[in-house]
């Protein structure tokens, strides 16, 4: 029998598994003899979470961390913009009411850190009594440990949830005009202008349009021509040659190759179009993906590429956007804390998040355009 | 979606996944190359709103380089305030 993440020896976590049908599913990892996950029995737990699909995956298995630590979990979930408005009033307060909280790090990194609301985990994270040893840094991606790291490198979270920009293409237009998948910025233009036919409605590049949704297309551009919105200093460098030129590659592929009315398009209506089988590329993170691939929803079922953003004439990079987990810094159980983190980043956790393709939050409805997706 | 790439690599796991292979691989080379899609500041809405409308203005044909000198100067002292 293989062993969990886990101890082997808490027979109840396993039962629990089991009665998952995960133990052939979601995979095993070698045993953490170790960590004592009893450590902190009959302490109790306040955790806030992001109401979402991966904030639902952690409530649905808290029962298993119950079991295996003793440690009584009172968890709540709460809309994205309700959560946000919740946990910075607790937090300025300096009396919050949770102990564990779940985090957007592309809006909220910079004000947790500011605040000084997040404990500083980095001793825990290399105490073996504490961390399995299969919790390592070198198994997240460069992106993950950014978010995860104050400017000081102390580790403030937990990497918890990714979303990767990607291309999504229609490996059938393609074929038709005897194209490959392009490799450079400068072959995706090309590309994009040979797949367009607007005489038979068909466009070879969407991605978001709409005013505030689409700004991350072209950061995520900027990364190509080696730049970001902010420099090495901390100043705003949104005029900086790299930035120049990876609006006008945006401008350029939404104007000549995306359809009419992409000005109005935020994710959900790239998406829409996508799935038509009319678009050449669609560039979005990834884990919009899974309506590509149902028949209910789409007409590209097993047409579908899903491609590595192309390079630019600087670097070949992946925008990434996440979530973390942390243990706030007003905690009197701190330690009972992180042991939850590590739970709900676990292999276990981690595979059912991703066998679930519950990767990406349903965004809450924002009158003004679906906000901080 | 993890951000452990031994969730996304390990062969058990990816057998439990409907979704095609080629998506799952697109993760792993994306983690290999992953930087950070936005800057870490405190009015992220406020950037996105700024600079968002300046980039929809660029599809309707605007200037790109004017477009981002008009959002950058309207952006500056929100930044400003963000970090006084």
């Amino acid at each position: 029998m293989t062993s969990s993440f886990f101890t082997p020896t808490r027979r109840s976590f396993l039962a629990g598994s089991a009665a998952l049908g995960a133990a052939g599913l979601i995979g095993s990892r070698p045993a953490s003899a170790a960590v004592d996950w009893k450590r902190f029995a009959g302490t109790t737990l306040e955790v806030n979470l992001v109401k979402s699909p991966r904030g639902e995956t952690i409530l649905k298995y808290i029962s298993e961390f119950e079991a295996l630590t003793g440690i009584k979990v009172n968890a709540e979930a709460t809309p994205e913009q309700q959560q946000r408005q919740k946990t910075t009033i607790e937090l300025s307060s300096g009396r919050p009411s949770f102990d564990v909280v779940h985090l957007s790090y592309h809006v909220q990194k910079r004000q947790f850190e500011k605040g000084g609301w997040l404990a500083d985990l980095s001793g825990y994270f290399k105490d073996p009594s504490l961390t399995d040893p299969s919790l390592v840094e070198g198994d997240f991606a460069e992106a993950a440990l950014k978010f995860a790291k104050d400017a000081d490198g102390k580790l403030r979270t937990l990497p918890f949830s990714v979303d990767y920009w990607i291309v999504y293409w229609n490996k059938e237009l393609f074929e038709k005009k005897g194209l490959k998948y392009p490799t450079t910025f400068d072959e995706m233009v090309t590309a994009a202008e040979a797949l367009t036919d607007k005489s038979e409605g068909t466009y070879g590049f969407v991605a978001r349009g709409l005013k505030n949704a689409n700004t991350p297309v072209w950061t995520s551009f900027m990364l190509g021509y080696g730049a970001t919105p902010i420099d090495a200093s901390g100043k705003l460098a949104t005029t900086s040659e790299g930035a120049v030129e990876a609006a006008k590659l945006y401008q350029r592929l939404m104007s000549k190759s995306a359809p009419v009315g992409v000005s109005g398009f935020n994710w959900a209506e790239a998406q829409s179009a996508f799935l038509q089988g009319k678009i050449g590329m669609w560039f979005d993170g990834v884990g919009f993906a899974p309506p590509i691939e149902d028949p209910q929803k789409s007409r590209v079922v097993g047409k579908v590429g899903y491609g590595v953003m192309p390079a630019g004439p600087k670097a070949q990079a992946a925008a990434t956007t996440g979530d973390g987990i942390g243990v706030t810094a007003a905690s009197k159980n701190k330690e009972a804390a992180y042991l939850f983190c590590q739970w709900a980043i676990s292999h276990e956790m981690g595979a059912r998040l991703l066998q679930a393709g519950a990767g990406r939050a349903v965004p809450s409805v924002d009158p003004r355009g679906r906000k901080g997706t | 979606m993890p951000f452990r790439q031994s969730i996304l690599e390990d062969a058990k796991v990816r057998e439990g996944v409907k979704m095609p292979a080629a998506w799952v691989d697109a993760v792993v080379a994306s983690g290999k190359i992953s930087q950070l899609a936005l800057p870490v500041i405190i009015p992220v809405t406020e950037f996105r709103d700024i600079y968002g409308v300046g980039l929809t203005n660029m599809i309707g044909g605007a200037d790109p380089a004017k477009e981002l000198e008009t959002a950058t100067a309207q952006f500056e002292p929100v930044l400003a305030r963000s970090e006084g």
